[in-house]
């Protein structure tokens, strides 16, 4: 009774250890730091011309979708809605590189935002492909947990 | 150390002493919290993000505890028929809370600092927080029938009706100053 009962948890740890295979974290040494500064620089880039009420002109440094998307209007549009929840941005710093294993053309770079009126930082998530451009960017709370 | 001493140690602890212990122990569980990034919101809610200084993750416990030291100390007064004292309920409500050190202890270990959604290291660190979680409810439960002199239907309505009004106002006081100064 005590093995099989050993024998079900061990065959649930395993089932659910196959939810996370999906994704690795990358050890420091394993970081590509070119793409990390790609990251941070756009991040960094576009948040401070918005606090000026300007907006950031992208070049080559992302795909057209995001270019596309990543319209004056659309930039003052999602920064308004950072600013009434958030307040202004004030600074960021690299945290972590995830890669999907079944596809490591891309990285996902997780960056952390303080922002003035807020206790907690927001995780500013940078998707960047195999030819260094930005191919995701997303500004959501942080969470120890990538989802 | 029997099983009643670890689900009831307030027939040996209880008042300054327990106060002293249990606010030790708030200090020791919030800066755990803090290097590990768990936030603990209300005692339903447990959250895994490393973004907030220590006076943030130290409010959440400090706001917990006063809570329910309220909600129970309303209901003694309310519904007790002998003499009890208030340092026994403060004292007690705060060392029923040390069992929640254990998720935060686990998250010290590298793999359960930074990890998936829906992932095993999400599922285990949620069930260990459910025991310990089960655990706080049972010794908050036998710290207000031991301080408040309580039984029977009185205790356990009581203790239900504080428990929900608690976490409900733990909630509201959280989530206003999350995003605020």
């Amino acid at each position: 009774m005590k093995s099989s009962i050993l024998l079900l948890g061990l065959s649930l740890l395993l089932s659910l250890n196959s939810f996370s295979q999906g994704y690795k974290k990358l050890s420091d040494s394993e970081v590509d730091k070119n793409k990390v500064k790609i990251a941070q620089d756009f991040a960094t880039n576009y948040l401070t011309q918005a606090k000026k009420g300007e907006s950031y002109k992208i070049q080559d440094e992302a795909i057209d979708i995001i270019k596309n998307y990543f319209t004056e209007q659309n930039q003052k549009l999602v920064y308004h809605q950072l600013k009434v929840q958030f307040g202004d941005f004030q600074s960021l710093e690299y945290a972590e590189t995830w890669i999907q294993r079944n596809n490591d053309t891309m990285q996902i770079i997780r960056l952390k935002g303080e922002f003035e009126k807020s206790y907690k930082k927001l995780e500013i998530k940078v998707v960047i492909d195999n030819f260094n451009k930005i191919a995701g960017f997303w500004i959501i709370p942080w969470s120890d947990m990538l989802k | 150390m029997d099983n009643s001493y670890l689900m009831n140690p307030f027939i040996r602890i209880a008042g300054y002493k327990s106060l002293l212990i249990g606010f030790a122990g708030l200090l020791l569980i919030s800066f755990i919290s803090y290097i590990t990034g768990t936030h603990f919101n209300g005692l339903l809610f447990v959250g895994f993000a490393k973004d907030s200084k220590f006076v943030y993750y130290l409010l959440e416990h400090i706001i917990g505890w006063i809570s329910i030291f309220i909600f129970l100390y309303l209901s003694g007064i309310i519904l007790s028929k002998t003499q009890f004292r208030l340092i026994d309920v403060l004292g007690t409500s705060l060392l029923a809370r040390l069992p929640l050190i254990i998720a935060p202890l686990i998250r010290l270990l590298p793999y359960f600092q930074s990890f998936v959604f829906q992932s095993w290291e999400m599922y285990f660190i949620y069930g260990v927080y459910l025991l310990s979680v089960i655990w706080t409810i049972v010794l908050l439960f036998n710290a207000f029938k031991i301080s408040c002199n309580l039984k029977n239907e009185r205790l356990i309505i009581s203790f239900a009706v504080s428990m929900i009004l608690s976490e409900i106002t733990t909630q509201l006081i959280l989530n206003s100053i999350t995003f605020k100064f």
